[in-house]
């Protein structure tokens, strides 16, 4: 059946990107609270890779924008 | 056909892009508002922008309404007039009551009752109307609320030892963002369907060509304007019920609830299964406020919501099939729907007629 083709891969897309999306986002997140608090604490080496990894995880997260703009663009 | 029932069925899919987009806008900009991510008026705005926006990111027109669930060879301006009337007539039912519901499935069910009467159930595709509609309307909430759960469950994980300040204006702004994404998708999605159903009546006008319809710019321009001056009017009736009735949320959980369905629309846009924004989005503000605590969510909130979709389909059917009936009495044509419109004015004058006097008779003494 079609739709029901249609229905698993909404199912597991969207569980994909849905987890994804706010597991890297939380991550971004987490990476500027952590490397804000090194940055007071004096801890400059482990600022700057929490501010790296802020830096990836919201790469990450303006991909996954851009992948949206495109689906939405190709629909 | 006479340019003056064109008129006539132009205004109203104009007037159901309105009622389309101050229904709607709760969807986008509730959770906002409640976790101040933004501001009322500034998300109701962005909103109204990228509505407008989002009209024009793709100009595909989906073959008009309800493709593969009606015999759209049958299709007449008097159904889709009385199919637009139903459609209108439930949103504005639910808007008043507050609740979320499909604008897409009012459309769907006012068309379906309006060909029932017009030219039986025949015409009617069941597996269509199963497979396009009735299934996806159970899938969008359940697949929603279980990426919105596991979503914050993960984001606690994560952030669940930080200092709050930071991790919630954080994700604030991960609110403007995926928020921003789905007033696109939402612009995108639904003024399509108006842009639909116009293209439609010009074709049986005459003014445009059946062969191969192009869309002329002012219906996507008026169907752009009138989605997004209906989502700046703001329903501020669900734009309460989803920000704060059913749940009280914070940031974290916010984000979770709208990149969730941001998401979910994304997937299903991708694998050509459409969904609802309102089940989709209605279902993650659940999911992330259920995974957080069960006892959070108000239950009997969602289940009037989850009442409201069921009724949906059925009620948008009988107010179309009687605005088609009503229509078809009056002797069709460009009378039928002016007769319709007078039939709706008088009941609305009654209506309000009927609740402005037991607030008289209760001033008086007793």
């Amino acid at each position: 059946m079609k739709d029901l083709d249609k229905l698993v891969d909404v199912v597991w897309m969207g569980l994909l990107a849905g987890i994804g999306i706010a597991v890297v986002f939380a991550f971004a997140v987490a990476g500027v609270a952590r490397a804000g608090a090194a940055r007071r604490d004096g801890r400059d080496g482990a600022a700057a890779l929490h501010t790296a990894s802020a830096v990836l995880a919201g790469i990450a997260c303006l991909a996954v924008v851009a992948v949206a703009l495109l689906t939405m663009l190709h629909k | 056909m006479s340019d003056l029932l064109l008129v006539l069925v132009v205004a109203t899919a104009l007037a159901f892009d309105y009622t389309n987009g101050f229904h709607d806008t709760a969807n986008v900009v509730a959770t906002s508002i409640s976790t101040r991510a933004l501001a009322p008026k500034v998300a109701v705005a962005l909103a109204a922008v990228l509505n407008f926006v989002g009209a024009f990111l793709s100009l595909e027109v989906a073959a008009t309404i309800a493709k593969g669930i009606v015999d759209s060879g049958e299709i007449t301006l008097q159904i889709v007039f009385a199919g637009l009337i139903g459609a209108i007539v439930w949103n504005l039912v639910t808007w008043w009551y507050g609740l979320p519901s499909s604008s897409s499935h009012a459309l769907i069910g006012g068309v379906v009752g309006a060909m029932l009467v017009a030219v039986g159930p025949s015409h009617i595709y069941g597996d269509g109307l199963l497979g396009k509609v009735v299934i996806p309307a159970f899938v969008a909430p359940v697949l929603a609320f279980a990426v919105g759960g596991i979503a914050i469950l993960l984001i606690y994980r994560i952030v669940g030892r930080l200092l709050p300040g930071p991790v919630t204006r954080g994700f604030r702004l991960g609110q403007i963002a995926s928020g921003s994404l789905l007033a696109l998708a939402h612009g995108t999605n639904d003024a399509q369907k108006t842009m639909g159903v116009i293209t439609l009546a010009l074709v049986a006008h005459g003014s445009i060509s059946a062969a191969d319809p192009e869309v002329p710019f002012w219906v996507v321009f008026s169907s752009a304007s009138a989605i997004a001056l209906g989502t700046y009017s703001g329903g501020w009736r669900i734009i309460r019920t989803m920000g704060s009735k059913i749940i009280k949320m914070d940031a974290a959980q916010g984000f979770a609830a709208q990149g969730s369905g941001a998401a979910v629309i994304l997937a299903a846009t991708h694998a050509g299964f459409p969904l609802s924004t309102t089940h989709v989005i209605s279902g993650g503000v659940v999911g992330a406020g259920a995974a957080k605590r069960l006892s959070a969510v108000k239950w009997g909130v969602a289940g009037n919501m989850a009442v409201a979709w069921v009724l949906t389909i059925p009620a948008a059917g009988i107010t179309g099939g009687v605005a088609y009936g009503i229509s078809a009495l009056a002797g069709g044509g460009t009378l039928g729907p002016f007769v319709v419109l007078a039939v709706l004015a008088l009941v609305a004058v009654v209506l309000v007629r009927a609740r402005r006097t037991p607030a008289a008779l209760a001033e008086e003494p007793a």
